[in-house]
């Protein structure tokens, strides 16, 4: 076959292994799930869920500072009767809980998660692209798949054949085709001045000029609010509004069909914050230095990668011995027990601080890979480039945490719109907003002489 | 009648956005404390710690004793009669001491009825009847046992209240010995 | 020949769903075959090398216009409306008709030279914006065309919102907007 020989083997194993990616998403709920709920509780200063345990045999009681109680729930609901109320359209009651569910794993493939991977191998230049598709059409293609996700809520609460269902279901069409314009609008700018719909393209617009959150901090504004709307997330969750309807459109949902819905959100969320990390906050790209300069000093970089790494072990191990210290001299009657769970995460962090610091030691002295120059390009091994794509994925990832977070902290912090409001505002301000600010970017784009 | 009047929005305040940023802002610092400071939280993790209970809180009921370990009670009935519930049972009986008139043979609170509003305490003419027990969990298997009797009343340890002189007076307090003295009766 | 699997699964996707969208007696079962079958010519439209033509029907029909019309049904509770005859004497005319323009459309398509080739790039969007918005001379001049037809789109959309405001002008809705 043609199709497999084009390629070397190299070549064929790192494109297949990008397809994990497809998984990112999926392993974020992981994260966003304790994330959202430990966060929610210390915000109305509560602790959050964290009685839940499973007993191990020499440390006893291990909570994972509440992680046990999210695994327990999503046991409950994956274990839960699946049914359907009297009266519901079946096939489609059945099906839309999966639409939103089933595009979270085609999403995440326009997202560039490293630079393009240049290196050589046996002689030949070697170029993989950073996404799993590496279209021109990147943004677009997400826009794409985000507007037929809809259908999911759609399909779900008109099927549902309840009055809550079906008002909850109109509300999130609504509202997604509003916040679709606003979303497309206020992007406009950025891709302007990449002159690109191909995410790479603009990261590496962001890494060469500045990022975009410089470059068009209005837009990034609109952007921010017309995704979080478009995920429907508080405070712009009317769709859901438990006041008005009991659930809205999965009211009618049990078991893992809701938490199919669930999981479709936190998804969602995970997909739009890698993508404002991509659009705005240059991506992949590490702050203040360049691809090359990270790649000349490979083995440097990833020791400042494992610093970084073994600091934040340090600032856990700093946390768990302060709160320790602080338990004993309380007057809790399970006070021991907990010590003797805090003596795992001890020794964990340690080892972890102890393998960073020398794993970092030993990328400083020893992996110090060789740089070829092929056509006034900088062109290393296998080793440096998988060493920089590591380094980018990090952070990337550090970059979408932080907007993950804002999620988070936005839902526990604003009160619900009203749905007029919700409209008033996709339209009339967010709308207007964006298309001034694609104007004005273009004209200053024309006067700086730009293409 | 009175009419609020409210203070009409300044601009900014319009806006809308930076009054979100404010509350943004309140919400990072108490999430900051919960990560940082987390035994600052006021939340009691319950069954392994225990809520502070104050003096004045009306919690179970105990009755007062006198030196020689019978209960001050004189069974008046003011308490029973002043009970907006109706929880309380007396049965009065001849009292031994000549100086006294009644005294109770029976005693019977019913937990499950008493709304702890606390004016049987302060019907009691002898300051027999106090609710400063500071017990705050009521747990049992049967009805029945809810309903505490002359025994569970009576039945209470001085060290618990060690700034109380009174109750330091009674059968097992410290100051036993002086107390049953200035009574008039004689020391084991 | 990997190319030619995809669109003959594509094909038959896309034509099947067509025909449910003739052949369902519920409205919105209609539209959701319009939107499979939408879905399925962006990805002819991908394997024929115009990625930016097929992910601008994903998104602008599929997503935005589907879902208006989806969105419409849902409103107007035409759901019930499920008991007119499928067919009745103008499908004597129509079926015809839609025939011979089906014909007429396959025999423009064999004829035509476009040779069905996955890896040449016809629509990109360098390409399209190029073929769109070349403002030379000698380019094919669409870009007047096509801001022409922007133009006319925005008059019909003025038009609509008038006409619609006529109505909302009177009696009735006068008495329902003093309400407000």
């Amino acid at each position: 076959m043609d199709i497999i020989e084009s390629k070397t083997w190299i070549e064929w194993a790192i494109t297949i292994a990008k397809f994990a990616f497809c998984f990112v998403p999926v392993l974020y709920i992981l994260l966003l799930i304790p994330m959202e709920r430990r966060g929610a509780g210390f915000m109305q200063d509560r602790q959050g869920p964290n009685r839940s345990y499973i007993k191990i045999p020499y440390f006893g009681k291990l909570r994972a500072f509440g992680y046990v109680q999210n695994m327990c729930d999503g046991t409950k609901l994956f274990f839960k009767e699946m049914f359907a109320p009297a009266g519901v359209n079946k096939l489609l009651y059945y099906v839309a809980p999966a639409i939103p569910f089933a595009i979270v794993f085609l999403s995440p493939c326009v997202i560039p998660w490293f630079g393009p991977m240049i290196f050589d191998w046996g002689g030949e230049t070697v170029s993989i692209a950073g996404s799993i598709i590496d279209s021109d059409v990147g943004v677009l293609l997400l826009f794409g798949f985000s507007s037929i996700s809809a259908y999911g809520a759609m399909l779900a609460g008109w099927a549902s054949k309840s009055k809550y269902s079906f008002l909850g279901a109109l509300r999130t069409s609504s509202m997604t085709i509003s916040y679709e314009v606003c979303l497309g609008l206020s992007l406009m700018g950025i891709l302007l001045l990449a002159g690109s719909f191909n995410l790479t393209d603009i990261v590496q617009w962001q890494e060469n000029h500045v990022w975009g959150i410089v470059a068009q901090p209005v837009a990034f504004f609109c952007f921010l609010i017309a995704s979080i709307a478009e995920t429907g997330r508080a405070p712009f969750d009317v769709a859901e509004g438990e006041p008005e309807l009991v659930a809205g459109y999965h009211t009618e949902y049990g078991a893992m069909q809701f938490g199919l819905f669930y999981m479709g959100e936190y998804s969602h969320i995970c997909i739009n914050s890698f993508l404002i990390a991509t659009l705005f906050l240059g991506g992949y790209a590490v702050p203040f230095v360049t691809t090359e300069t990270l790649q000349e000093h490979m083995g440097g970089s990833l020791a400042v990668l494992c610093g970084v790494l073994a600091f934040i072990a340090l600032a856990f191990l700093h946390m768990i011995y302060r709160y320790s210290r602080k338990l004993k001299a309380t007057n809790l009657t399970h006070r021991f027990e907990v010590l003797k769970e805090y003596r795992l995460y001890k020794i964990v962090a340690w080892v972890a601080t102890l393998v960073f610091i020398a794993l970092g030691v030993c990328a400083w002295l020893f992996y110090n890979p060789e740089n070829f120059v092929v056509n006034g390009m900088a062109v290393g091994g296998l080793a440096t480039a998988v060493g920089t794509a590591l380094i980018h994925l990090l952070v990337l990832v550090a970059k979408s945490l932080i907007f993950c977070w804002v999620w988070i902290w936005v839902r526990w912090t604003l009160p619900r719109f009203r749905y007029d409001h919700v409209m008033h505002l996709g339209w009339k301000i967010i709308l207007n907003i964006a298309l001034i600010n694609l104007v004005v970017t273009a004209v200053i784009a024309k006067l700086l002489g730009g293409n | 009648m009175r009419v609020i009047k409210q203070k009409p929005m300044t601009v900014i305040e319009r806006l809308y956005i930076f009054e979100a940023i404010r509350g943004l802002w309140t919400t990072l610092k108490h999430a900051a404390r919960g990560l940082f400071r987390y035994e600052e939280l006021p939340t009691i993790s319950y069954p392994e710690g225990q809520p502070e209970v104050r003096n004045t809180y009306r919690a179970k009921h105990r009755l007062m004793l006198r030196p020689d370990g019978t209960p001050r009670c004189v069974a008046c009935g003011m308490c029973a009669a002043a009970c907006p519930a109706h929880c309380i049972f007396i049965e009065a009986t001849q009292s031994d001491d000549p100086r006294i008139e009644k005294r109770v043979m029976r005693f019977d609170i019913d937990h499950l009825t008493c709304v702890f509003c606390g004016l049987c305490a302060e019907a009691c003419p002898v300051d027999a009847l106090r609710m400063d027990t500071k017990q705050i969990i009521f747990e049992h298997r049967s009805r029945e046992d809810f309903v505490a009797h002359l025994y569970d009343l009576t039945n209470w340890d001085p060290k618990d209240y060690p700034n109380d002189e009174q109750s330091q007076m009674a059968p097992g307090g410290t100051k036993n010995a002086e107390a049953r003295k200035v009574w008039g009766m004689e020391v084991k | 020949m990997l190319a030619l699997i995809y669109f003959i699964v594509l094909a038959i996707i896309a034509v099947g769903s067509a025909v449910c969208v003739l052949l369902s007696r519920h409205p919105l079962y209609g539209a959701l075959s319009l939107v499979v079958s939408m879905v399925s010519l962006a990805g002819i439209y991908g394997l024929l090398g115009s990625p930016f033509l097929g992910v601008v029907q994903i998104m602008v029909y599929a997503g935005a216009i589907m879902m208006l019309l989806t969105f419409v049904i849902m409103v107007l509770n035409g759901a019930r409306d499920s008991h007119t005859p499928m067919f009745d004497k103008v499908s004597l005319f129509v079926i015809p008709a839609v025939l011979v323009l089906a014909g007429l459309v396959g025999f423009a398509l064999v004829r035509s030279p476009i040779a069905f080739d996955a890896a040449t790039i016809r629509g990109s969007v360098a390409i399209t914006s190029k073929t769109l918005f070349d403002v030379a001379q000698t380019g094919p001049g669409y870009f007047v065309l096509f801001e022409v037809l922007g133009v006319l789109l925005l008059s019909a959309m003025g038009a609509a919102v008038l006409l619609a405001k006529k109505r909302l002008g009177s009696v009735d809705s006068e008495k329902t907007e003093g309400k407000h």
